[in-house]
């Protein structure tokens, strides 16, 4: 028996097993059981609203420089404290891109008081485990623990900043690891669209073409004797800011961080200049194929937005609000609601304090692309077209506040937060600046800022989809059909 | 470990904090629970420490009550009860209008859940909001919002049924879990039932399920507690009073041999997935299970995903106890890498299971298991969200106002012999459910029980 006719047979019998349908009971009339209440006809109205306090900032610098910021957080019982250092992000090398990575994700395996695996478990006997984050602008090491155990965490997270192993074995492991997980993310198709419809935007040089991981020929030249390098040269005080939230006193937490980091003592080292953003991006941005041979497909477009230091971030903010950014946004309407082609069309602003983007997907069945892409181009259109609404607007802003104060709801949030301040080198006055922004926001500004960043020639547009299936419709509906680039990854 | 989500088919980080830690708290106060005269459970917890506040409405009704050939009853009932109600405008509208984050809604085997985080001045009208579509869904629900909903939940269903790589594989696995008498037999939706499925057998679900006798209220977050006492009974109270429906309770008939499933699909690798029926949330055993799950992939040295990662034989794995009202699961998955099979993986992960066996967990790997475990459970407590989800899920295993306390001493119990009892009880293979997925050009699921050396 072949292999289709047997699946085709289990997969008939799965279902015949399944298929006795008994009639359920009609509903009842009248279909309300409760009696009209006349209240219920007025809606209540909204209650006064208190003024936020953001938390209480303090700052000082350790014995050897590193910059310290705190907040307290009584109650909860739990303190969050991050290391970051802000010349050995993947941007900040942009040619070492892999060794920066590899260097961050290093620091978690071991330390010379605590070699291989004997540092995870100490972290383990207290619940928890380092994280380690590599991005554009910074790296962060993290680690979130009880207030008890605020000062073995803070050792633990010294050793590994200032101490690391950096070993021969786990070098070579992680090697193994990133190439084994790259192999995974290539066939990927929200990974590989999103990626791609991002660098579409930018051109060389740019800290978003830089591949966080490094690429794979960066990685497979990279040697240990690399790590060890970038590590002595970029990890010293001088780079170093600490970060701590959370259940526990100002006077402890300086003790702890002394006690941790204070003894830590590099000779600096001259750094090539930091990034310097390269020339403006190629226009128009073309659109792009990847075959995937399957009955669903997934689109992505993506437009550059305002950094989060540009005066019209909030602009953007509530752009991406209203186009894509909820479950009643424009595009969710259009895309799902109206039309039932999607189920979760979602946008996403991102970025750094150099630049930002905006980037929005949806999954949908092949049969869909062409509608799909219409409905999304159309959204934008008419957000350039034409203002917004007071009430959306309104309502747009309403959930930004409320998203923002949820970032302060947790111990991470709150250190989050912090670590927000010193990468972009801002005062605490900023949390409160960024609420004023949002309250200024118009239903013009609104649409001064879809006409400035979503442009129709500088939109990128990634299909990961069957090419038999789409590439007609795609060339029928780009305006630049020379640019379509058509891509078997 | 608890929340399995419907047709999503993972689960949420689990439980809460400690409740003494709470109390400790000036800003914290504890939770009070009661009833209104229609049934209404109602939870309060009072915290005032950010201004935000979490409604969570729990509906005790899942896909595990849906009838035969009515898969994704439920499912369709969650997503309509975001349409227009009598007093209330479209449920996506209204939270939009109030800025309300974090709304969704889950439907999962046990219970069915609506939730959003407000800022305190909307509270009043989000319980006015969640009182009228409990009340007064039905007179505004017509064919197009049926027909609207249907091809999003089907289009849903596409989408999460990727976490199986071939969805009818999943639907091959998990259907034979328990014996065809179990509540749980039809875990997976069918196309063809929610093709059929009709206006009235919506409005029938929802009157018979969806009524203040079977729902909990769950309020945690920046309010006043008297206030919000009196907003409940003025929206809430005046619901007409219906007796609790009654559900279906479990028949169980494990396996005595082990199932194999073969899939093809156009994959990279391969994948293997090993399923076990396990012992019901908060039963004996089931924090076991948890931390035996931990044990095997919870972290970089873990047993399974070490000894994978050593022969560099999977790119991913994981291991996971998902824990429900009338049964659980245990379930492990990993994917290959190149040139490595689905067989491979399995035997490599069944010598780690026998290891379980061989070298238990001692007393040290289970002081740091229970470690990471406990704050987790606390620290999914931060959030006024988190912490109404772990409040819900305890209203259904007991009448307290919170269980945490309780939830916590099932996990400081364990001992090194309990877990190599769990292991020995509910980790055989005769029981277990084994799929995997091999390179193909289609998509198809075949029985390969009839080759245990995998010829396929």
């Amino acid at each position: 028996m072949t292999v289709s006719l047997r699946a085709a047979l289990l997969l008939a019998a799965a279902q015949c097993a399944c298929a006795a349908r008994t009639a359920l009971p009609e509903p009842m009339v009248p279909l309300s059981r409760t009696s009209e209440e006349a209240f219920r006809a007025r809606r209540p109205r909204a209650r006064p609203r208190a003024a936020w306090s953001p938390p209480v900032l303090e700052r000082w610098q350790s014995s050897n420089g590193i910059r310290v910021l705190f907040a307290q957080r009584p109650g909860s019982g739990m303190v969050s404290i991050g290391y970051l250092n802000l010349r050995a992000a993947y941007a900040d090398a942009p040619a070492e891109a892999g060794t920066a990575s590899l260097t961050a994700s290093l620091l978690a395996r071991g330390t010379r008081a605590h070699p291989g695996d004997s540092h995870t478990r100490a972290l383990r006997q207290l619940g928890v485990s380092l994280r380690t984050d590599c991005n554009s602008d910074s790296v962060q090491v993290t680690v979130s623990v009880e207030s008890r155990d605020l000062q073995r965490a803070t050792d633990l997270l010294a050793e590994a900043v200032t101490e690391p192993t950096l070993g021969e074995r786990d070098f070579s492991l992680l090697l193994s690891e990133q190439s084994d997980e790259r192999q995974l993310l290539v066939v990927s198709p929200s990974t590989l669209g999103v990626i791609s419809a991002v660098r579409m935007l930018y051109s060389e040089q740019h800290p978003f073409l830089v591949s966080p991981t490094g690429t794979l020929a960066q990685i497979n030249a990279r040697t240990r004797a690399d790590v060890l390098r970038f590590h002595r040269e970029r990890y010293t005080p001088e780079h170093s800011a600490i970060v701590v939230a959370g259940d526990v006193a100002r006077a402890s937490v300086e003790q702890v961080i002394e006690r941790a980091f204070g003894r830590w003592s590099v000779a600096p080292t001259a750094l090539p200049a930091a990034f310097v953003p390269g020339p403006p991006p190629r226009m128009p941005v073309p659109w792009r194929l990847y075959d995937h041979s399957s009955d669903n497909a997934m689109l992505f477009v993506a437009w550059r937005f305002p950094s989060l230091l540009a005066a019209d971030f909030a602009d953007g903010l509530v752009l991406d609000n209203i186009f894509g950014g909820t479950l009643s946004s424009r595009m969710a309407r259009a895309l799902r609601d109206a039309t039932g082609i999607a189920y979760s069309p979602a946008s996403e602003r991102r970025g750094d304090g150099r630049d930002g983007y905006l980037v929005a997907g949806v999954s949908m069945d092949v049969t869909n692309v062409r509608p799909a892409i219409e409905l999304m181009i159309r959204e934008a259109d008419r957000l350039r077209a034409r203002r917004p609404s007071a009430a959306e607007v309104r309502a747009a802003q309403e959930y930004l506040r409320n998203e923002l104060f949820s970032r302060f709801e947790t111990v991470d949030g709150v250190r989050d937060a912090l670590a927000g301040l010193v990468v972009f080198n801002l005062g605490p006055e900023s949390w409160q600046r960024h609420l004023a922004l949002l309250d200024a926001v118009t239903p013009n500004s609104v649409n001064v800022a879809a006409q400035r960043y979503m442009q129709r020639e500088a939109m990128s547009l990634v299909l990961v989809a069957d090419q038999r299936r789409v590439g007609r419709t795609l060339l029928e509906l780009s305006p630049y059909g020379a640019l379509l680039e058509e891509v078997t990854p | 470990m608890r929340r399995w989500f419907w047709g999503l088919w993972l689960v949420a980080a689990s439980s809460s904090a400690s409740t003494a830690a709470l109390a400790q708290s000036p800003a914290r106060v504890a939770p009070e629970r009661y009833r209104l005269e229609n049934g209404l459970d109602v939870i309060l917890e009072e915290r005032h420490d950010s201004p935000r506040v979490a409604v969570l409405l729990r509906y005790h009704v899942g896909a595990r009550d849906q009838v035969e050939g009515y898969t994704g009853l439920a499912h369709l009932t969650e997503h309509l009860m975001f349409s227009w109600s009598r007093h209330a405008p479209r449920s996506m509208d209204f939270l939009a209008s109030i800025g309300a984050v974090e709304s969704n809604a889950v439907t999962t085997l046990d219970a069915t859940e609506y939730f959003e985080v407000v800022h305190p001045a909307m509270l009043e009208r989000t319980l006015a909001f969640e009182s009228d579509r409990m009340g007064f869904l039905l007179d505004h629900l017509g064919a197009a919002q049926l027909e609207r909903e249907r091809r999003v939940v089907l289009r849903e269903r596409v989408e999460r049924a990727a976490a199986w790589v071939v969805p009818e594989l999943g639907r091959a696995m998990l259907h034979e879990l328990y014996g065809p008498s179990h509540a749980y037999r039809s875990m997976i939706e069918r196309a063809e039932d929610i093709q059929a499925i009709s206006l009235d057998n919506v409005r029938w679900f929802h009157q018979r399920w969806y009524v203040p006798s079977n729902a909990t209220l769950v309020v945690v977050g920046d309010f006043d507690r008297a206030l919000a006492r009196r907003w409940t009974q003025r929206y809430f109270g005046g619901l007409a009073r219906v007796a609790r429906p009654t559900r279906e309770s479990a028949q169980w008939e494990l396996r005595s041999s082990e199932r194999r499933v073969v899939a093809f699909a156009p994959v990279l690798y391969d994948h293997v997935v090993m399923v076990y029926p396990t012992p019901p949330l908060y039963a004996q055993d089931d924090a076991e299970l948890d931390l035996i799950a931990s044990a095997l992939t919870g972290h970089d040295d873990a047993r399974i995903t070490a000894a994978l990662g050593e022969r560099r034989l999977a790119s991913a794995v994981s291991a996971r106890q998902t824990s429900m009202q009338l049964a659980s699961y245990f379930t492990i998955r990993a994917v290959a890498n190149r040139q490595v099979t689905a067989d491979q993986l399995r035997v490599a992960c069944d010598e780690q299971i026998e290891r379980l066996r061989t070298a238990p967990i001692d007393q040290r790997e289970l002081d740091e298991l229970r470690a990471v475990w406990l704050l987790g459970m606390r620290r999914s407590n931060e959030t006024v969200l988190g912490r109404a989800s772990n409040l819900s899920d305890y209203s259904a295993w007991s009448d307290a106002a919170d269980s945490f306390d309780r939830d916590v001493q099932r996990y400081v119990a364990v001992t090194p012999a309990s877990l190599r009892r769990a292991a020995v009880r509910w980790l055989r293979s005769e029981r277990r459910v084994v799929g995997r997925v091999r390179q193909g050009l289609t998509t198809g699921v075949l029985d390969d029980s009839a080759q245990p050396g995998g010829a396929l």
